[in-house]
């Protein structure tokens, strides 16, 4: 497991990788029967919830389903995601520079754009590996406990799952590989990603600010509402090209700055 | 890579870093030769570990330019880092790897090396490779980072403060293993704040004072121009003033039946003074670099350094 950075970088990666997925998992595990078993009196419960709230949760929540894919899609996953995909996105451009590590590792013939590369490689992956558990996992109770998801396009809103991620961790990488600093990547990550979600989530209360929320990069993400209407081809492009561009941004930056080993 | 001409190991012009106002180096012009330990001196903060991060284009030098065996630092510098081993000053190994386990993911990244190299190099420097680096002392560590540099049996050595933590006899046997390197045609480039260190090993020595590069001299130069010292034990007292006025004495100090005294130069002048006396016992020291170190330190600070000859 130790033929390449790639290998080395995966093989430190697995924890994290494997435990945000069973964070995930178990809340599927855990909310989802609950929901199969008491769903409609939930339901019950939010038809008298007042409008204001209608809007930041969506209308979707009309069966045991919806209540399913509005609970693992709202924010539990992207919030589990996140903090995964700008946490390893941060390490992947400056950890090793950060732990010390990275003097003898470039002591060998191999440039820093190639590690970044690799590891860059490995939190996509990671992202990926996770979203596709995560849509299995939602899949594989909703049959252990009967629940109906028909009418939730759930591999959709883990299409959109993957590419939230993958632009959160890559503004994460680009602005750690730019810096040096992991600080300054969890912060400007991490503060635009709440930012963003409460533009989006909360600023549709208001009527007359409904339309600036769709500058948020969360619009990307949530204006898909991709579990009712399947993908949003723009939005997943919009997103996936921010993502691209970002990671393409992360190269330029570490190959341009003086690196502190 | 083939050459027609053996390039230069190490070769800098007017090479110069500038951090935020701090002259880390300044208009560094350096040729180390094939074949030869180069002794890279000069007291922490003098820009030796930085002229390193240049030479291994970690950091982009402010102006100037510096190859390796005859390749550009900045870009060619995967090329150059095929061909060096390299021991940082300040590095940390995986704490949940193994020494065994680091030198292999290196190996691996050079695409292989020998062995029996590794075997060898872990032998002499007695290292245990079989813990993880998190369990290993400072010294051990140290050899870890050491074996990853020679185990490629590069042509050019880089070595930042190789001795650090190194008990004396492993430092003697590094010694051995610079040596060998040399005897084999290939270049070590020694950097250290410590002549002692460097003067067992380096045929030239560099010193390095503010980012300047105030001296370049061959190690034997530099010892004849040194002050010695010799202590001399009589039958009876003897009088200082008997020897302040030798040749070549810098100083005289008398306790009881003892003398030291400090002098540059031929001994004959002095010794025909001792043995004017009765003499019980004589000890003379070893020329210390430091001293010189300390004295072209002197003659810069003062705008008058000695010639370098």
């Amino acid at each position: 497991m130790l033929a390449s950075v790639f290998t080395k970088s995966a093989r430190d990666a697995l924890l994290w990788t494997v435990a945000a997925m069973a964070v995930l998992l178990v809340m599927a595990g855990v909310a989802m029967p609950m929901y199969a078993e008491f769903g409609e009196g939930y339901l019950g419960l939010m038809e008298e919830m007042p409008q204001w709230l209608r809007v930041v949760y969506g209308e979707s929540m009309g069966s045991v389903a919806g209540l399913v894919g509005m609970a693992m899609f709202t924010l539990v996953s992207p919030l589990v995601l996140l903090v995964y995909a700008i946490a390893m996105g941060t390490g992947a451009a400056v950890g090793e520079e950060e732990d010390g590590t990275l003097a003898l590792l470039l002591a060998n013939p191999i440039s820093r754009g190639r590690v970044l590369l690799a590891k860059a490689a490995v939190v996509f992956i990671g992202i990926l590996v996770i979203v596709v558990a995560v849509w299995l996992g939602i899949g594989a109770v909703a049959g252990l406990v009967g629940i109906d998801m028909g009418g939730q396009d759930t591999f959709a809103a883990s299409v959109h799952l993957a590419a939230l991620a993958l632009l959160f961790g890559a503004l994460a990488l680009a602005v750690s590989a730019w810096t040096g600093s992991s600080a300054l990547g969890l912060g400007v990550a991490g503060i635009t990603a709440v930012l963003s979600y409460v533009v989006r989530t909360w600023l549709p209360i208001v009527e007359d600010l409904a339309d600036l929320a769709r500058f948020s990069p969360w619009h990307l993400y949530a204006g898909a509402d991709a579990l009712q209407r399947g993908i949003d081809p723009l939005l997943l492009a919009i997103a996936l090209a921010a993502a691209a561009a970002l990671f393409g941004a992360s190269f330029v930056g570490l190959r341009r700055r003086d690196l502190r080993v | 890579m083939s050459h027609p001409v053996a390039p230069v190991p190490i070769r800098t012009e007017g090479l110069t870093k500038h951090y935020k106002g701090v002259h880390a180096i300044e208009d560094l012009d350096l040729e180390v030769q094939r074949g030869e330990v180069f002794g890279f001196l000069g007291p922490n903060g003098a820009g030796k570990t930085t002229t390193i991060r240049a030479l291994l284009h970690f950091i982009f030098p402010t102006r100037g330019h510096a190859s390796i065996l005859g390749l550009d630092t900045v870009g060619e510098s995967v090329e150059i880092r095929r061909h060096v081993g390299y021991m940082p000053a300040d590095y940390t190994l995986y704490p949940n790897l193994t020494g065994a386990e680091t030198l292999r993911y290196y190996a691996n990244l050079r695409g292989g090396v020998d062995e029996r190299v590794v075997a060898d190099l872990a032998e002499r420097l007695e290292a245990d490779l079989a813990r993880k680096n998190a369990d290993l002392s400072s010294g051990n560590r140290q050899k870890v980072a050491l074996i990853a540099a020679f185990m490629n049996e590069p042509e050019l050595l880089i070595l930042d403060e190789p001795s650090s933590g190194l008990d004396p006899l492993m430092q003697q046997e590094l010694q051995a293993i610079i040596r060998e390197v040399r005897a084999d045609g290939r270049t070590v480039f020694l950097s250290s704040h410590s002549l002692s260190e460097v003067e067992r090993v380096a045929d030239r020595v560099g010193i390095l004072r503010e980012g300047r590069l105030i001296v370049v001299e061959r190690v034997d130069v530099l010892k004849d121009k040194a002050i010695r010292r010799l202590d001399l034990e009589f039958e009876a007292p003897v009088s200082a003033d008997d020897f302040r006025s030798v040749p070549g004495v810098r100083s005289v100090e008398v306790h009881g039946h003892g003398l030291s005294v400090s002098y540059e130069g031929p001994v004959n002048a002095l010794l025909r003074a001792a043995l004017e006396h009765q003499v019980v016992n004589l000890n003379s020291r070893e020329a210390d670099l430091e001293e010189i170190f300390l004295a072209y330190y002197r003659g810069a600070a003062n705008g008058s350094a000695p010639d370098a000859g």
